[in-house]
């Protein structure tokens, strides 16, 4: 029997009038305002409830929420539980309920159940509940919450659990419907937070937003951004739910990144500033950001070794030891679970299956860059021995396994067919006992052939971690014509026009090149020698690579190898682990990435600064291009307006402190740092504004900037009754009072400015808003 | 008169059917069965080059997963369907929230084809979508570049990756093909159409039924005038010629190749894929021919492409000994 209707179960709960008109089916339960205009629906996932659930087919009561505005319901009925069953939204253990079903993925079933079992560091874990309960019990908390951080690092995981830990129920997440018909698109978010301005009292619940709306398109981002500056800047007296957003940061690399004209926007760059927009951000002191960092290492393994031990029948303990930090250095804990039982079950069952060799390197997960650092392993050190299943796939191919081919001119693609006499078929079945072989060479071979069938390779990523560590092997002792002509092959790689190039031949050209170079030059006999004059040189000659001052503490004559190889006793121990018999430096990280890092950030700030100009001012340059951009106003003074902003801000800070405590006359010294540490700001900002040239009239005027550094500059350092007269000038100038700080100095945000962890801005005092409001309104 | 019968392209009509019958990476697709087997199937990612096996070997898992639910269970989009955001909120949310009676631990599929061809927008709201229907559909994506898949996906899906297939692996379905097709060849036949084939079967099977429905038979002179590229064997004898330092003799081959109107970019390319299988010349200098290759072919890319430059290739070549 077949037929449509919605899914019974929780994952599915999500519904459209249009959906159930649409295929005639009945949902189980009546929904009161179904006709009204704009019924909202969302639901609320837990994920150990999901867990609980999955692979079950027992129809659960409908656990869905349906907010109505437009019903005019008091505040507190407007959220209405339509069947909420108690004992499905407690947490119950999910190993109990889901263990029987086969078909439950561990990510789901072994999700943590309380906050303790969640792999993110306490003193995260601390920092979201902190501001959670400050947002749910404080008054003029900040309202709302944006969490960043990669996928897989426990994000909305968290939420979901403190919600159950802080209010006991899950939380009420926005999903993006998928068709409605009174309301578009456009306004569907809007219109679900004005709607869960009601979830107070007893419906207090936790909002989260996951699943942002469709923001790629402009409408609707700008509708998503106006609706989260409403909710800001709602009624101070009111109190609002916690809205908490959580977003994967993300670069798109595209086209567009290269060229100048590229605006800093969405399509490029998924991130806070470019989802929340300007006006959103500069709301300080009414949201919090918190970024979260990959899962560590140890946490990581803490988790994965509970689900190992709990499937032990599974995994062969001695291939999982190899296994587990391939997994854990992705730092994407979802990932890694899904990674591991895809392996599990797959190492479990894969004797069974014929022809299925005991390779290790199978991974599952994302991890890319280990792969990549093995394969540059394997390129510059070679291997000792080559999976024998890649050996028997490229037997026929390998230099030297050959049986003297009949006519030698025919062969050209190094693949012999041979014609067996007893029937006419070809065969390709041959054992390389057949006839002995350079095995050395048919390793190389081989080996140059596995690493060029992945297609992982980023010819430009590859190229670069070879220039990095070509010199690692064998400590760099080997000849410096070896070196050079690795080299000149990179260089010659590189200069392949890259958007059309036959990607196959400069790979292979860098791989082969790279490995025969190095493979060759230990073959031959070579004898290193110390000369009188402490230098390593060799017989023939030739120079080594290895720069030579770090080799002249050695003093003495070592004896040294045939085979090109000697023994250094420094390194005698170091390498005793290496299962190779060759001495190597370890592998590193090209360091061309960190100056593409900083270049791309450099970009990124100078371009965020056009995007901040386009948005703030009428004036001509926000449609100037990147290069323009940095001309005109360069790299500094980007940085000086957003730190301009940011200390006039504490300049604001400090005077609402006085104001607040009647310190007039009497600073404490902390205050009085803070002080000197302003002047001295002031003047650096003076100097750094007169290298480039004197103040920049092009960007609408340095008023309120330059107001705080002449009042800076006038401000005697003990006159703080002065000051504090400026200050009253200063917000009878640019505002009316808004008086609610209640920050400590402690938490003075000149400390956070370096933070990692909390790039928020705006921590723990209110008043700033209006100062860099007023601030900004002058640029 | 009989009908008019259009034969299938052999690509499609010796498809695999089922898992085992998919060629080349045995590991991975040894997963893809353990799946087929227990159920439970993740979300995937295959990524890998064209003709190795991706598509293919989706379906194939779906086939056996779901058997004859398959045309209602399943849902295959891909890079000419239109997958805009439209797409992703209705049509694939709705096949999501479809009821399939299915047996416990199989989920309706739903297949993205070439999906890195998808906007990074279309893939932001699917990421929801993913987790939300979890219990009830899985997603299979094939792409080229796992890189160009946005992370928060990757991060829910296991990701497969399949390499180039070896030539054994080809030479052994083509002999299957051939079986089936009752086909005439030759060794040197077979042997070419793997040389031009690149590890892409899709391209090996094409070029074979090209090669049949225009000579009838397969040898090495029909398969090279099929896929129109210079003949590997005139290509290594200019080479070895010109390793050996008999200058007139490889230049003679070149104008051969010259005269036939093949351009330096095609003489460049198969001169380093033969190169490549030379080994009677030693590493050291094979190495060496391939670098002069590799400038020759930059300076072709860029524009250069004169019989100035091949003929100076061949020069270097033979200066090198």
């Amino acid at each position: 029997m077949k037929y449509i209707s919605l899914d019974s179960d929780e994952g599915d709960s999500i519904i459209d009038d249009s959906l159930i008109e649409e295929t005639g089916s009945v949902p189980p339960v009546n929904h009161p305002k179904k006709h009204s205009k704009t019924i909202k629906r969302t639901r609320s996932i837990n994920l150990s409830e999901l867990a609980s659930h999955i692979g079950t087919t027992e129809k659960k009561p409908r656990h869905e929420k349906i907010l109505s505005s437009s019903s005019k319901l008091s505040a507190n009925l407007s959220i209405k539980s339509v069947s909420p069953s108690p004992s499905s939204s407690s947490s119950s253990p999910p190993s109990s309920s889901s263990s029987s079903s086969p078909s439950s993925s561990w990510v789901d079933k072994y999700s943590p159940t309380s906050i303790n079992d969640i792999a993110v560091h306490p003193r995260k874990i601390k920092e979201v509940r902190t501001k959670l309960t400050s947002m749910l019990y404080h008054d003029y908390p900040p309202r709302l919450l944006i969490l960043t951080g990669p996928s897989g690092s426990g994000k909305s995981t968290m939420v979901k659990l403190l919600s159950q830990e802080l209010l006991s129920k899950p939380v009420l997440e926005w999903i993006n419907p998928s068709t409605i018909k009174n309301t578009s698109h456009v306004d569907a978010f809007s219109e679900f937070l004005k709607a869960a301005k009601y979830c107070q009292g007893q419906n207090l619940s936790i909002i989260l937003v996951e699943d942002l709306p469709f923001i790629f398109h402009e409408p609707t981002k700008d509708a998503f951004q106006a609706a989260v500056y409403q909710w800001l800047h709602y009624d101070p007296l009111t109190t609002l739910p916690p809205l908490v957003i959580c977003l994967t940061e993300e670069n798109f690399e595209n086209d567009k990144n290269n060229n100048n004209f590229a605006s800093w926007d969405i399509t490029n760059n998924f991130s806070v500033d470019t989802v929340f927009g300007h006006k959103v951000l500069q709301s300080h002191g009414k949201y919090q950001q918190i970024k979260f960092n990959p899962v560590n290492a140890t946490l990581m393994t803490k988790t994965l070794k509970r689900i190992v031990n709990d499937n032990s029948q599974l995994f062969n303990h001695h291939q999982l030891k190899s296994y587990l930090p391939k997994l854990v250095a992705s730092g994407d804990i979802r990932s890694a679970i899904l990674s591991l039982q895809c392996w599990g079950s797959w190492r479990s069952k894969a004797h069974q299956l014929p022809g299925v060799t005991d390779s290790m390197y199978l991974v599952f997960g994302k991890d890319v860059s280990f792969d990549l650092f093995h394969i540059i392993g394997k390129i510059i050190y070679g291997s000792q021995k080559v999976q024998p299943a890649d050996l028997l796939r490229y037997s026929e191919e390998i230099p030297g396994n050959r049986q003297s081919p009949p006519d030698k001119k025919n062969c050209f693609n190094g693949l012999y067919l041979k014609k067996s006499s007893s029937d006419n078929s070809l065969s390709l079945k041959s054992s390389p006992t057949d006839q002995p072989y350079n095995i050395k060479l048919a390793t190389n071979y081989v080996l140059c052939n596995t690493i060029l069938a992945s297609n992982t390779l980023d010819l430009r990523l590859l190229s670069l971690l070879i220039l990095e560590n070509y010199a690692i092997y064998n400590c760099s002792h080997y000849k410096l014509s070896k070196a050079s002509k690795i080299l000149k092959i990179l260089s010659l790689v590189d200069t392949f026009p890259k958007w059309q190039v036959d990607l196959e031949v400069a790979t292979d050209l860098v791989v082969r090149g790279t490995r025969i170079s190095l493979e060759q030059d230990i073959s031959k006999n070579q004898v290193m020698y110390l000369d009188n004059l402490g230098k390593w040189s060799l017989i023939n000659g030739e120079k080594l690579l290895k720069n030579e001052e770090s080799l002249r503490n050695d003093d003495k004559k070592f004896p040294l190898k045939s085979q090109g190889q000697f023994v250094n006793p420094h390194q005698k121990s170091s390498t005793s682990n290496h299962r190779s018999s060759n001495h190597h430096d370890k592998l590193g990280f090209p360091r061309d990435f960190k100056l593409m890092k900083k270049s791309r950030h450099t970009k990124d700030a100078v371009n965020f600064h056009r995007y901040q100009k386009s948005q703030t001012s009428s004036s001509t340059i926000g449609i100037l291009s990147f290069n323009d951009t940095n001309l005109y106003h360069g790299y500094y003074e980007a940085v000086i307006n957003q730190q301009k902003q940011f200390k006039g801000k504490s300049y604001g800070y400090i005077a609402q402190q006085f104001k607040d405590k009647n310190y007039a006359g009497h600073p404490p010294s902390r205050l009085q740092n803070k002080i000197d540490e302003l002047s001295q700001w002031s003047t650096q900002k003076n100097l750094l504004i007169k290298r480039l040239g004197g103040e920049i009239n092009s960007n609408g005027g340095d008023q309120a900037g330059g107001t705080v550094s002449t009042m800076m500059g006038d401000l005697g350092r003990n006159n703080i009754a002065e000051y504090y007269k400026n200050y009253e000038i200063y917000q009878g100038n640019f505002g009316e009072e808004n008086d609610y700080s209640e920050g400590e100095l402690e938490d003075d945000p000149i400390d956070d400015d370096g933070d990692d962890d909390n790039v928020g801005g705006g921590d723990n005092w209110s008043d700033g808003e209006m100062m860099s409001d007023s601030d900004l309104d002058n640029f | 008169m009989p009908p008019l019968i259009l034969e299938l392209p052999w690509v499609e009509k010796y498809r695999p059917k089922v898992l085992k019958d998919v060629v080349g990476n045995p590991d991975t697709i040894s997963r893809l069965k353990v799946i087929a087997k227990d159920g439970n199937m993740p979300h995937v990612i295959i990524s890998g080059l064209p003709g190795i096996g991706k598509t293919t070997s989706i379906h194939c898992l779906a086939h056996e997963l779901l058997g004859t639910s398959y045309s209602e269970a399943v849902l295959e989009l891909n890079a000419s369907d239109d997958r805009g955001i439209d797409v992703v909120r209705n049509k694939i949310k709705q096949f999501a929230q479809k009821k399939v009676q299915l047996p416990p631990g199989r989920h309706k599929i739903i297949i993205l084809d070439e999906a890195d061809s998808m906007t990074p927008g279309a893939q932001q709201a699917l990421r929801r979508t993913m987790e939300i229907y979890s219990n009830t559909t899985r997603f299979a994506f094939a792409c080229n570049q796992s890189s160009k898949i946005i992370e928060p996906i990757q991060s829910r899906c296991a990701i497969l990756r399949y390499s180039r297939l070896a030539d054994a692996e080809i030479l052994h379905r083509l002999l299957e093909v051939t079986a089936m097709e009752k086909v005439e060849y030759s060794n040197d036949g077979l042997q070419a159409l793997i040389f031009t084939a690149e590890g892409d079967m899709r391209q090996a099977i094409n070029n074979l039924q090209s090669t049949v429905s225009g000579f009838g038979f397969v040898n090495e002179q029909n398969v090279f005038k099929v896929v129109d590229q210079p003949h590997p064997l005139v290509i290594r004898s200019m080479l070895v010629a010109a390793n050996n330092g008999s200058i007139e003799e490889s230049i003679a081959q070149l104008d051969k190749l010259w005269k036939k109107g093949y351009s330096p970019i095609d003489i460049v390319t198969t001169s380093f894929r033969v190169i490549k299988g030379l080994v009677e010349i030693n590493e050291e200098k094979r190495l060496e021919m391939m670098k002069e290759i590799g400038i020759t072919h930059m300076r072709v890319l860029e524009g250069v492409s004169s019989y100035l430059q091949i003929a100076g290739l061949l020069a270097r070549i033979s200066d090198l000994s």
